[in-house]
């Protein structure tokens, strides 16, 4: 049976600071709610909106000591500011990803997403074949900083085809959003946080097709059981769910039997 | 498991999975849920909401017959607690409410409750007419729901501008109100606490969640007044049943939330 993979969870500890408490919380909730791995994306405690480089390396230090101390549970991805500099975030990927246990990389709304600064990020993530997550949204109320619309994630998608883009939040980005990519091949969307808009998880399936749909939950923002439930509860088939659940995650991830970790 | 707050109709800001109320049973059931309080959404947005409680009504009665004469098969067994849509804002509010009492008992249908929504239909919680409402909602023993809003507020049409409700206000209207049941509807989980201030206050969960949503809204809100929520057919039926099953809970907790808080504002009445 497939094995659950929740693609986008946090961690909030002050100060970043790893401890076993929040290590067993994170599993035991998990468990109660039948998910088997999580990709830690980042530290919500540290830096804000526009992170500095310290807050990404303080962060990306969380992440790592994670994996390495439950390295069948957690996985990471690197977080990233593009405005940090090129040759600081493509030192990061080679510390937290060629040298280190960190399989990915997340953008959030430090810049947007048609940011030519991403350029390099992109490109090295196509080189190393690992997928990049970004943070996504369609907002009704205010924007956050320079948060990045699905229009643009589909721009970054097109500017760079060989990229791998899990572009976050189904229920935030919507209806729209799931046309924004549809010509993007490149471009999955998980379905972690916002309201469960019914019919939105089948929407997706159809006009994306199941591979390209992956679930998240946002955790601690979100609550594990709530979020899978909206996949095991939406109208599509077995075999889609078990694709969304973990399916998809373990192919871009490269989890697959045989297939060994990214070099 | 009950269903505190559910709805049945078009909405007109997007499509839904369960426009009428057959189809609408069908989802909740799947869901595992035995029951649920539902209102016509339609009511919300029209000008006045007889013409949608009439026909919710008569769509109700229509699935109990059925349910009675053995012939619609999803309907048996789910217990439908009809909850119509007043506007104290209009002049004949009055005359709405003794007509959505007539008309449910002609069809041999409860009243357990009525919906107010006071952001959608433009008034205030001060509203004279809203006391007068109240007074008379504590008299027969109905509990008066209060939706907080019908969307996250980030994810609203463009063409939408309508502020969710004052909790402050509520908690105050409540005060005012001591001897009538009130079940405050869509709010968060940052609005817990001070609705927990108000002992006549329940509150339903369809919007409100945080990685530890049990632990965190039994911090704010003792068990005997929170219930399951499902926000149906706008949200994922099977969600709002998650969030009582997302973490080990007491027996007795579980049970005040999926079931005796419900039967206390709705089910005394059926």
């Amino acid at each position: 049976m497939q094995m659950v993979i929740d693609i986008h969870t946090h961690t909030s500890i002050k100060d970043a600071v790893f401890n076993q408490g929040d290590l067993a919380d994170a599993k035991r909730m998990a468990a109660h709610s039948g998910i088997d791995r999580i990709v830690h994306l980042f530290n919500l405690s540290t830096g804000g909106r526009d992170p500095s480089r310290q807050d990404v390396q303080t962060s990306n230090n969380l992440a790592m000591q994670l994996v390495a101390a439950a390295p069948d549970f957690y996985m990471g991805f690197c977080y990233l500011n593009p405005a940090n500099g090129a040759d600081f975030c493509l030192e990061e990927m080679e510390r937290c990803i060629v040298r280190g246990n960190l399989r990915g990389v997340k953008l959030w709304v430090a810049v947007h997403a048609t940011d030519k600064r991403l350029d390099p990020i992109m490109e090295r993530a196509a080189q190393l074949k690992i997928p990049v997550l970004h943070h996504s949204w369609y907002k009704g109320t205010e924007w956050a900083y320079n948060e990045s619309s699905p229009v643009e994630i589909a721009d970054l998608a097109r500017r760079h085809p060989q990229t791998t883009i899990i572009m976050a939040h189904l229920a935030g980005v919507g209806w729209r959003g799931v046309l924004d990519v549809k010509e993007c091949p490149n471009v999955c969307i998980d379905t972690s946080g916002g309201q469960p808009e019914a019919g939105l998880v089948e929407y997706a399936v159809k006009e994306l097709g199941a591979e390209r749909v992956l679930f998240g939950s946002d955790w601690p923002l979100r609550d594990f059981a709530v979020q899978k439930a909206r996949i095991t509860g939406s109208a599509i088939t077995p075999e889609q769910k078990e694709l969304i659940l973990g399916g998809n995650a373990a192919r871009i991830l490269k989890l697959q039997k045989g297939a060994g970790r990214h070099v | 498991m009950y269903d505190a707050s559910a709805f049945c109709g078009s909405w007109a800001y997007r499509q839904v999975t369960a426009r009428f109320l057959e189809e609408l049973i069908s989802q909740l059931k799947e869901a595992g849920l035995a029951g649920a309080a539902i209102s016509p959404v339609e009511a919300i947005l029209h000008p006045e909401p007889m013409t949608a409680n009439r026909r919710f009504l008569k769509e109700c009665a229509a699935c109990a017959a059925a349910a009675a004469a053995g012939t619609a098969d999803r309907s048996r067994a789910f217990a439908v607690y009809p909850v119509p849509v007043i506007d104290p804002n209009l002049s004949n509010w009055e005359e709405q409410l003794a007509e959505c009492m007539a008309l449910a008992n002609s069809h041999r249908l409860p009243v357990p409750a009525v919906k107010i929504f006071p952001n959608y239909h433009g008034y205030e919680i001060d509203l004279p007419a809203l006391d007068a409402l109240a007074q008379s909602l504590a008299a027969m023993g109905i509990t008066l729901c209060v939706q907080l809003r019908m969307e996250d507020e980030r994810a609203r049409h463009r063409t939408v501008n309508v502020p969710p409700l004052s909790i402050p206000d509520i908690v105050a209207f409540a005060g005012c109100h001591p001897e009538l049941s009130i079940l405050v509807c869509a709010p968060y989980m940052r609005d817990l606490a001070e609705l927990n201030s108000a002992p006549n206050i329940s509150v339903e969960m369809s919007f409100v969640e945080s990685g530890h949503l049990l632990r965190d809204a039994l911090r704010h809100m003792t068990a005997s007044r929170l219930l399951v929520g499902t926000h149906a057919p706008l949200f994922i039926p099977a969600v709002g049943v998650a969030k009582a099953k997302a973490d080990v809970v007491e027996a007795e907790v579980f049970a005040q939330i999926s079931t005796d808080n419900f039967m206390r504002l709705f089910g005394a009445k059926h």
